[in-house]
């Protein structure tokens, strides 16, 4: 877009966005009448806060551009021969426990909190980008696994590493079952579709009185709890926990994704029919790609259940699945490890970014909006995906 | 039950209205404007606005107050519906799904997000002063009560969809527009605007929604940041329902969603209200997605 | 008698009043190569596709090696042993050579998920003669040097031979060649011949869809000649060229 062009909006809304942001209500409330005011101060407010995010975003897009000028990484070819290796996988998990020793609580917590988004979104990556098929609630499968083992510890003993296999299994049944009506539909409905079982979801879970504990939620006793062991804070093990099970996760995924599937699925991605012609079950393979994201995504829910040790119907919300997508996307579609990057960038810097600037507290979701919105018109195809991408997200230009 | 019907039905005009811009929209860009939930809520937050100009500019003048007011809510919420258009979803047209959808996510939280930190995070009243005529004149039927606000609604929502039709059948532009929605390139190639016209799609659904967000804030007496959110799933719902890209279809759906949620409302009480509209987007989009009268979308290149 | 290798019969398929194919047969003995020639719009894909299941005949009946595939699936389609390549190639662009090739393998690679998690020594085994097949055929088609190169930046001519692999690694009894030799040059054209009597020499069948004449009398024993959708010649090569009603069919009356 033009510059002038771009100048011209920008004022535009600018202009548009002036009575809210400078203008302020007076109600008259005997008359039942409202006047409008100018408060200046609110506005100067407004851009004051925007303003580190602005700088930060721009410092962003600048590396973004320059990247080619940068030192280059090493070379990840010889990291396809490291992960054969038997001992690959828990040298791994040994090497992320390590800092669970060093870290405060709160750093545990966000470390904590990161490694399960990392889960989540890898997750996501097998429907979304492997297969090809947009999704709008995933949340919902993240609320089925906390909420299952939540309901459950309340009559029987379960302890959370035992509630793992069981959130997820219960969580990738929901998933199979919303995926066999719909997923014949075209993209944008089957999309819709989840969205709307998910908000379906949280009035059930809101509803539900006495089972789901409705508004208030549930709580989960001490001991089905993830807590201290062996001299270990209950902080420090639910670090481990996160980090095994993240790791074998992606590990797993990652292998499937090696593997005549995931070669499937990408084939579906790039040529339904053509993929169908040469005799793979496109039916059958997306409805398995739907229930293994959402198995995983319950096996995130578990985590988080006896990490937080409380459950209500805000797991189930469509900021958190939005996130998530937004995650895989700014990873790069189908790239497991863009999703990584992608699940500790978008936590951990709105996170960071709160603590260093609190008044930005409340700015942290419009400023994801924005990033996302940023992100589909100039890179749709993410920070690890391909141009070839690109070319396909952005479409023929008209 | 009558005053279900009355009130579903007044319910229903608005989802009705705001239905045709979903619908205008995925007709002639094939694209969910995730966004016009909040071009609804701008349009609430327009009227109470202008209607605040106006006081202190004039005094407080009913009717005048008032109708500046509703121009002005149109005007806002037309502005912003154009502004989306050519900042979030131009550049990505004819792209596969996931980019504009994505954008179109971004946008809407942006919007709600900012209404929320340039005005407030609570809810805000509408100047009751304005109001009150039309809510607290009413006429009794039977044991059912019909308020004018609720004559008001319905008989514009007549109106306008007239108007609409009239629009699209009988003028250039109208034509201009069904063409666009058919064949894009088509129609470029015989000197239609495409541009301009997709920009007047979104500005007309832009009023639409604005006039619905209006009668809402009479309605409901208050408005919040994220009043849009649910209007806009419902009113998406009834645009599907009915048929997406279908506009007489749009309006039956809105109709059809009102009267249900208040029929769930009156049965199994207002808990479960807000189920109602997830669970008919569900059904209708698994087992008829082309909706009751059949769904027209373009052929997407 | 046994039953042919293929056997399509009196296959019908309408969109919306209009008889797209008409009471259209073909049949192969034995693995040989056949071909379907006509004008465009004669029907010849849309034949195609009623033979692999994306469209569901209206009428008629096909047979592959005594089994109905009437009603099947695409996917299933391939599994009985009838593999396709497409009018305008349709590759999976983000895969390299190889991995399209693998792709194909799918079928006949029976490794399940468990195993691809844990990656048991009969799931590496697997694995590695699959590759060793998709290799095999890469070198059958000319394009072991490309192995590791995106599908996408493929020449023209080269993506071709791709598909034909591809579509070879689902191990068809019966290969469907959609114009295979689409805007090639005639070094190229003479290229496919050879490749395309190789694949005949493998015992697998072909049924050839094409314009490009000496592409087909080279190549055919027997063609059909489709025009409105309706068969309106069958024969040998030698009897298809002299055929007034197909001369009338590409070239117009009074030609």
């Amino acid at each position: 877009m033009k510059l002038k062009t771009s100048l011209l909006l920008t004022g535009f809304v600018l202009l548009l966005s002036a009575p809210l942001l400078w203008g302020r209500l007076d109600p008259d409330y005997s008359l039942g009448t409202v006047a409008l005011g100018l408060d200046l101060a609110r506005g100067l407010e407004f851009f004051r806060n925007l303003l580190p995010a602005i700088a930060l975003g721009l410092l962003f897009a600048g590396l973004l551009r320059f990247r080619h000028r940068l030192p280059r990484l090493p070379r990840p070819a010889r990291l396809d021969q490291l992960k054969e290796r038997s001992w690959a996988i828990p040298a791994l998990i040994a090497l992320l426990w390590l800092p669970g020793l060093f870290l405060g609580s709160k750093g545990l917590s966000q470390a904590t909190f990161a490694a399960q988004y990392v889960l989540l979104a890898v997750g996501l990556n097998i429907t979304v980008g492997m297969a090809g098929i947009l999704v709008l609630g995933y949340s919902a499968y993240f609320a089925i696994g906390a909420y299952v083992f939540a309901v459950l510890q309340q009559w029987i003993w379960l302890p959370w590493w035992m509630a793992l296999p069981v959130g997820f299994a219960a969580s990738a049944l929901m998933g199979w079952l919303v995926a066999l009506p719909s997923l014949r539909l075209r993209g944008d409905y089957l999309a819709i579709v989840t969205l709307g079982f998910a908000e379906a979801l949280r009035e059930i879970l809101r509803n539900g009185g006495a089972i789901t504990g409705g508004d208030k939620g549930i709580v989960i006793a001490v001991p089905h709890r993830i807590n201290g062991i062996l001299g270990l804070t209950s902080q420090q093990v639910a670090w481990m926990a996160a980090a095994a099970v993240a790791v074998l996760g992606v590990a797993a995924i990652d292998r499937i994704y090696h593997s005549r599937l995931g070669r499937a699925w990408v084939a579906i991605r790039e040529d339904e029919v053509a993929a169908g012609a040469m005799g793979i079950p496109t039916v059958r393979m997306k409805i398995l790609a739907f229930s293994l994201s959402a198995g995983f995504a319950g096996l995130s829910g578990v985590l988080y259940a006896g990490f937080t040790v409380f459950v209500d119907p805000s797991a189930c919300t469509f900021e958190e699945s939005v996130l998530v997508l937004a995650m895989v996307i700014l990873g790069g579609l189908g790239s497991i490890p863009g999703s990584i990057v992608g699940a500790i960038l978008l936590f951990l810097i709105p996170t960071w970014l709160r603590d260093w600037f609190p008044q930005m507290q409340d700015y942290r979701l419009l400023i994801f909006g924005m990033i996302l919105v940023a992100v589909m018109l100039t890179r749709p195809q993410g920070l690890l995906g391909s141009n070839r991408h690109k070319a396909e997200l952005e479409g023929a230009p008209e | 039950m009558l005053q279900v019907l009355i009130n579903g039905l007044a319910r229903g005009s608005v989802y009705a209205l705001v239905a045709l811009g979903y619908t205008m929209v995925y007709g002639i860009l094939g694209m969910i404007n995730f966004a016009h939930g909040e071009v609804f809520m701008l349009g609430m937050f327009g009227a109470v606005f202008g209607i605040g100009l106006c006081t202190t500019l004039f005094g407080s003048h009913l009717v005048l107050n008032l109708v500046l007011g509703l121009v002005l809510a149109v005007a806002f919420a037309s502005g912003w519906g154009w502004a989306n258009e050519r900042i979030a979803y131009r550049k990505l047209r004819g792209a596969n799904l996931l980019a504009p959808l994505s954008s179109a996510i971004g946008l809407s939280i942006v919007l709600q997000n900012f209404v929320m930190l340039a005005v407030t995070k609570g809810k805000v009243d509408f100047p009751h002063y304005y109001s009150d005529t039309l809510t607290k004149t009413f006429w009794t039927i039977g044991s059912a009560r019909v308020t004018l606000l609720q004559i008001v609604m319905f008989a514009s929502t007549g109106i306008l969809c007239l108007g609409l039709w009239w629009l699209i059948q009988k003028t250039r532009m109208g034509t201009a527009l069904r063409a666009t929605a058919q064949d894009r390139t088509a129609a470029a190639l015989m000197g239609i605007p495409v541009d301009k016209t997709i920009s007047r799609t979104f500005v007309l659904g832009s009023a639409l929604a604005a006039v619905a967000g209006m009668m809402v804030g009479m309605y409901q007496g208050v408005l919040a940041f994220d009043s849009g959110y649910a209007v806009g799933l419902k009113a998406f719902t009834a645009a599907v329902l009915g048929g997406i890209g279908n506009i007489p279809g749009a309006v039956l759906g809105g109709f059809v969603i009102g009267l249900a949620e208040d029929l769930t409302s009156s049965t199994l009480g207002s808990d479960w209200k807000q189920t109602t509209g997830f669970v008919i987007l569900i059904l209708v989009l698994v087992l008829r997605p082309r909706g009751i009268l059949g769904e027209r979308v373009s052929d997407k290149v | 008698m046994t039953a042919p290798l293929f056997r399509a019969s009196g296959l019908t398929k309408s969109f919306g009043g209009l008889a797209a194919v008409q009471g259209v047969s073909l049949e192969l003995p034995t693995a040989t190569i056949q071909a379907v020639i006509g004008p465009n719009g004669a029907g010849k894909t849309t034949f195609f596709n009623c033979l692999t299941g994306i469209y569901r005949p209206d009428a008629g009946q096909v047979e592959l090696a005594g089994q109905n595939l009437s009603g099947m699936a695409p996917h299933q389609v391939c599994h009985a042993g009838l593999a396709r390549t497409f009018q305008n190639i349709r590759l999976f662009p983000e895969m390299t050579v190889l991995e399209n090739v693998l792709a194909g393998r799918f079928a006949h690679l029976h490794t399940t998920l468990w195993a691809a998690v844990l990656r048991t020594p009969a799931y590496r085994e697997a694995e590695a003669h699959a590759r060793g097949i998709a290799r095999e055929l890469l070198d059958f088609v000319g394009l072991s040097r490309h192995e590791k190169q995106w599908a996408r930046n493929l020449p023209y001519g080269l993506q071709r031979r791709l598909e034909i692999a591809r579509a070879l690694a689902t191990e068809p009894k019966v290969l469907l060649l959609d114009e295979p030799g689409a805007g090639m040059n005639p070094n190229e054209i003479d290229t496919l011949i050879g490749l395309v009597d190789q694949v005949r020499a493998r015992d697998v069948g072909v049924i050839l869809i094409e314009h490009h004449m000496k592409l087909v009398m080279e190549l055919a024993e027997r063609i059909l000649v489709l025009e409105h959708g309706e068969p309106i010649a069958a024969g040998t090569p030698a009897e298809i060229r002299d055929d007034p009603r197909v001369i009338e069919a590409y070239l117009g009356k009074g030609a």
